[in-house]
């Protein structure tokens, strides 16, 4: 490889693209408005649902812990006179999640809190949801348990009767590292993922067809240049903007949206740039395979949507069918959403990390082979 | 006396910033072939499709086969035949489909699609491919069929926007016969980038920068251009153009065959005498034989490409 | 022979764009390739420079063996696409720099052969224009000015001329014969038929089959009525004529006497200039027989024998 060419190719592309203010505005506007759309509009975050209580108990401990509900502003209880009307009101629509509080609630707990003996039913609450809004639901549900156990431990500790008897090991969920179940650390640290791979794979794929169109990556094969110089000429600068933008990410991230990377930043940097790399050799890849930019568009967007269901950007792969879950393994942006949150959001280093890591360097290391290829090919 | 077929006064086309047509004024008063020359970019798409009737333009008047440009043109587009650079037919449908489409968009009755058909697939020698799909035909083929489809409806006026671009030489002589047909009815306006066809239109209009920079017939056109041409006859004609450049008042000089063509700027003449005598003194190959010989289409357009806009 | 082929062919599925193609060029030629569009023009000319793999045959340029080690011969030779490769955004000064760049062609070196070739190709004033913003000829001869930056022993030049205005082409053609004097072999495709005159070879290809591979003069011999030379002005004895031009034909005209040559031997030349010394006052016009009626010949005898020229 000879690096005096390599020299000519980067600093070509460069001025092209750092010329180009269409281009330049694209690459770091785009980032930027997917960061805050999704870290402020979409996120998950679980803030003022509307809480139907249907209390038939209507006791002192009942409405204590329908006040503990509302207290933490997470919920916004409404009350319901009869079970039919607060049934009616979910399936209009009108609230999604539902406290149903039994007319034996305090006897119970009363019967909880000392009197029973060991093993006896203790005091249950109905909690229902619209399991349409699934994600949204879910969230809701795991807080609603954790704080319904919380005020159910504290009632149960209040009456000051005696020696607490036993109850039995309650186990009071409690999430760690986002005990709010708070969505937008979740969602932006996904973000990078989405940004890194939908927006480089379509900016290479547009960049090399034009080039095809425009007659100049013939005249580029015909050069002594190899198609080694030709790729790094090409990814690298493009490389090295989106470098920068995971960089600005990452402070706007903090600066607005309040959230900092937990782990080591320099390391979160790393594995993103070398992410950056393999997408835009698919970018590679898909230009090699389509005749136009509108094609070429069309095919990352197709290749996109997928990717952004099965990735675990929005949706946990978790509750996928097995078969799917195979699947999403093959796409590097699942490995590389799985490190990028790891590092953001639980401060993972380099050594937990490892197979994660091995996975995207062996896609890596095919993408680019590939990539090569389609450079070398001759029709 | 009746109006003028096409009738531009002022005529001007923008496309935001860039100004693709300005102050042109053309007159044409009867069935011809018209043709629209300069080079790449001059406008002359531009032209074409404003006379069609496909572009808002803006002008002092404008009028073509007495409709108003500037005005609803529904009625205009009814009666031209448009034939665009590039196949705008249907690939998929046969040629047959392709004209019955044209036909059922024109209204034209059943018997007359049918008559008119024949003797168009006649007159283009497409008449034994009728079922084929119009992708599958040759390049000459189809421009062949995008010309019939155009004259289907007898159009008074028929746009051609480079119709034997790189077709080949059989199929254009073909063409040429088609639209030699058509003049006696119709107008028959087109633009092309072959001399030899430029020669023989009827008249001609050079474009360049958006502009009429001449306008006339071929004749008319080759008088007026001020360039002496002359031709040095020799068994090494490169050698010859290539010395010959090396006069002074030469302006361009190249070998084509058997003899170099040689450019002498009317300003900068020494005259007839001198320069024959200069030229067959030059040196390269064993003999020369030199002559004048009057401007042809390659060194009129030269002549007028050589003056300001 | 700087480049051979044999048996070149091209499929792409179950289509043919280039059939059997076996063609020889001598070095320091221009070698004119013909044909329609489609005809299988550029899909040769990439197959030359290992921009496409054939389906069958060999190619054998400068003496690499083009198919298997296509990067032997980058250095040597120069290209120029159909689509002018210019980049966009850059300059014609920063884009002689780039492909400079990538010949290993840098510093005191790119200046002089950068300078030396701006002034050739008329570039001096348009250099820190971007391609964008200059029309199609000057682009054009950035593009041949680029090519040759570098140097090369062979030139490919994919239909140069195409949408070029009439003083860019002259310019082009000029240039290029300066390029063969020079020793360098120019490999040009076109569709126009009078540019083979510029040229030492013609291969005329027609839906990926060879039908015709001669010298333009010999073509002409072939498949013309000759060359016509008008005798005017003056009585011009017959048999004084005869004996001049032994191969000719003489017919009357109103004018005078028409004199038909199958070629135009230096031979033919010295005699006429002895004529016209012998007899004063008489006017010789000498008619080269035009490509395109030679070409349309070719293709009329290839319909009725279905074999090549």
């Amino acid at each position: 490889m000879s690096w005096r060419r390599l020299r000519t190719l980067l600093r070509r592309e460069m001025l092209a693209t750092y010329r180009d203010p269409f281009t330049m505005t694209i690459l770091v506007a785009v980032p930027l408005v997917a960061l805050l759309l999704f870290g402020f509009v979409l996120s998950t975050k679980v803030k003022h649902m509307a809480l139907g209580v249907h209390d038939a108990s209507d006791s002192p401990a009942s409405r204590r812990l329908v006040a503990d509900l509302a207290a933490g502003g997470t919920f916004d209880p409404r009350p319901f006179a009869t079970r039919e009307a607060l049934e009616r009101a979910l399936v209009s629509g009108k609230i999604s999640t539902a406290l149903v509080i039994p007319p034996d609630f305090a006897r119970d707990f009363g019967r909880a809190s000392g009197d029973l003996a060991p093993g006896s039913a203790r005091p249950e609450v109905q909690v229902l949801y619209d399991g349409g809004e699934a994600t949204l639901a879910g969230n809701a549900e795991a807080f609603l348990r954790s704080l319904v156990s919380a005020t159910g431990a504290a009632l149960v500790e209040t009456p000051p009767r005696g020696p607490k008897r036993g109850t039995g090991v309650d186990v009071v969920t409690s999430a760690l590292f986002n005990p709010t179940l708070d969505g937008v650390p979740f969602m932006v640290s996904g973000t990078f993922g989405f940004v890194l791979s939908f927006l480089t794979t379509l900016i290479t794929a547009v960049s090399i067809v034009n080039e095809r169109q425009a007659g100049t990556f013939d005249q580029l094969q015909v050069t002594p240049a190899t198609a080694v110089e030709i790729l790094l000429g090409k990814i690298l600068p493009l490389g090295a903007v989106f470098a920068m933008d995971v960089v600005l990410m990452m402070v706007i991230g903090g600066l607005v949206l309040g959230v900092w990377p937990q782990g080591n930043v320099l390391f979160f940097v790393s594995v993103s740039a070398f992410y950056v790399l393999v997408s835009l050799a698919l970018g590679l890849i898909f230009s090699a395979t389509s005749a136009t930019a509108a094609e070429a568009v069309q095919k990352t967007v197709l290749f996109s949507i997928p990717l952004v269901q099965l990735s675990g950007f929005a949706f946990p792969i978790r509750n996928m069918p097995t078969i799917v879950r195979w699947l999403t393994e093959l796409l590097p942006a699942t490995h590389y959403i799985r490190l990028s949150r790891a590092i953001y959001l639980r401060g993972a280093g380099p050594l937990t990390l490892l197979p994660e890591l091995g996975f995207l360097v062996l896609f890596g290391v095919i993408l680019i082979g590939y990539a090569l290829r389609t450079i070398e090919a001759r029709g | 006396m009746s109006e003028p077929l096409v009738q531009l006064r002022g005529l001007e086309k923008r496309y935001g910033e860039r100004t693709a047509l300005r102050n042109i004024d053309l007159t044409i008063d009867e069935c011809q072939i018209f043709g629209v020359v300069g080079p790449d970019g001059a406008g002359k798409t531009t032209l074409l499709r404003s006379i069609a009737g496909l572009l808002e333009v803006k002008a002092r008047e404008a009028r073509v086969l007495g409709h108003d440009l500037t005005a609803d043109v529904t009625e205009l587009k009814a009666r031209v035949g448009y034939v665009p650079q590039s196949f705008s037919l249907y690939r998929e449908l046969s040629v047959l489909e392709n004209l019955s489409f044209t036909a059922r968009l024109h209204r034209l009755p059943e018997a007359e699609f049918a008559a008119r058909s024949r003797e168009l697939l006649e007159r283009t020698g497409l008449a034994p491919f009728g079922d084929r799909p119009a992708g599958a035909l040759s390049g000459g083929m189809r421009q062949k069929l995008a010309i019939a489809n155009a004259l289907l409806a007898r159009p008074a006026l028929v746009v051609l926007d480079e119709p034997t671009a790189g077709v080949d030489v059989v199929a254009r002589a073909e063409i040429w016969a088609l639209l030699q047909r058509e003049r006696r009815e119709a107008l028959v306006l087109w633009s092309t980038s072959y001399l030899d066809e430029a020669e023989a239109c009827d008249r001609l209009v050079y474009l360049d920068n958006g502009r009429i920079v001449a306008d006339g017939t071929p004749a008319a056109l080759r008088a007026k251009v001020p360039l002496e041409l002359y031709r040095v006859w020799s068994d090494d004609a490169r050698a010859v153009a290539r010395a010959a450049r090396a006069l002074p008042y030469v302006q361009g000089a190249r070998a084509a065959g058997r003899f170099a063509r040689v450019e002498v700027q009317q300003a900068r003449t020494p005259g007839v005498d001198r320069v024959l005598h200069d030229l067959s003194e030059l040196p390269g190959g064993t003999v020369r034989f030199a002559e004048q010989t009057a401007p042809d289409m390659e060194s009129t357009l030269l002549g007028l490409a050589e003056r300001p806009a | 022979m700087i480049i051979q082929t044999r048996n070149l062919t091209k499929r792409f599925g179950d289509f043919t764009a280039v059939d059997r193609l076996s063609i020889q060029v001598e070095r320091g030629k221009i070698f004119a390739f013909l044909g329609a569009n489609g005809s299988g023009k550029s899909t040769t000319i990439r197959m030359l420079i290992g921009l496409l793999r054939p389906t069958e045959g060999t190619v054998e340029v400068d003496g690499v063996d083009v198919i298997h080690h296509p990067r032997r011969v980058r250095d040597r030779i120069g290209y120029m696409g159909q689509k002018v490769s210019l980049y966009q955004g850059l300059s014609i000064r920063e884009n002689a720099e780039f492909y400079a760049g990538l010949y290993g062609l840098a510093g005191a070196d790119l200046e002089r052969r950068w300078g030396a070739l701006r002034e050739r190709f008329s570039l001096a004033d348009t250099e820190q224009e971007k391609p964008e913003d200059l029309p199609a000829g000057i682009r054009q001869r950035a593009g041949l000015a680029l090519s040759t930056l570098h140097a090369p022993r062979l030139l490919f030049l994919d239909e140069p001329t195409a949408g070029v205005d009439v003083r860019s082409r002259a310019l082009f053609w000029e240039l290029i014969q300066d390029e063969a004097a020079a020793g360098v072999t120019v490999f040009v495709t076109t569709h126009f038929l009078e540019e083979t005159d510029y040229c030492d070879w013609v291969c005329f290809i027609d839906e990926g089959r060879l039908i015709a591979d001669a010298a333009p003069e010999e073509l002409r011999r072939r498949y013309s009525g000759g060359y016509r030379v008008a005798l005017e002005g003056a009585p011009a004895p017959r048999d004084r004529i005869g004996q001049l031009f032994p191969g000719g034909q003489i017919e009357s005209t109103p004018a005078g006497l028409r004199l038909v040559l199958p070629t135009l031997e230096p031979a033919a030349l010295a005699a006429l200039d002895r004529l016209v010394a012998e007899q004063s006052g008489l006017r010789v016009h000498i008619e080269q027989p035009p490509m395109n009626e030679v070409f349309r010949r070719v293709l009329g005898e290839r319909a009725t024998t279905g074999g090549a020229a």
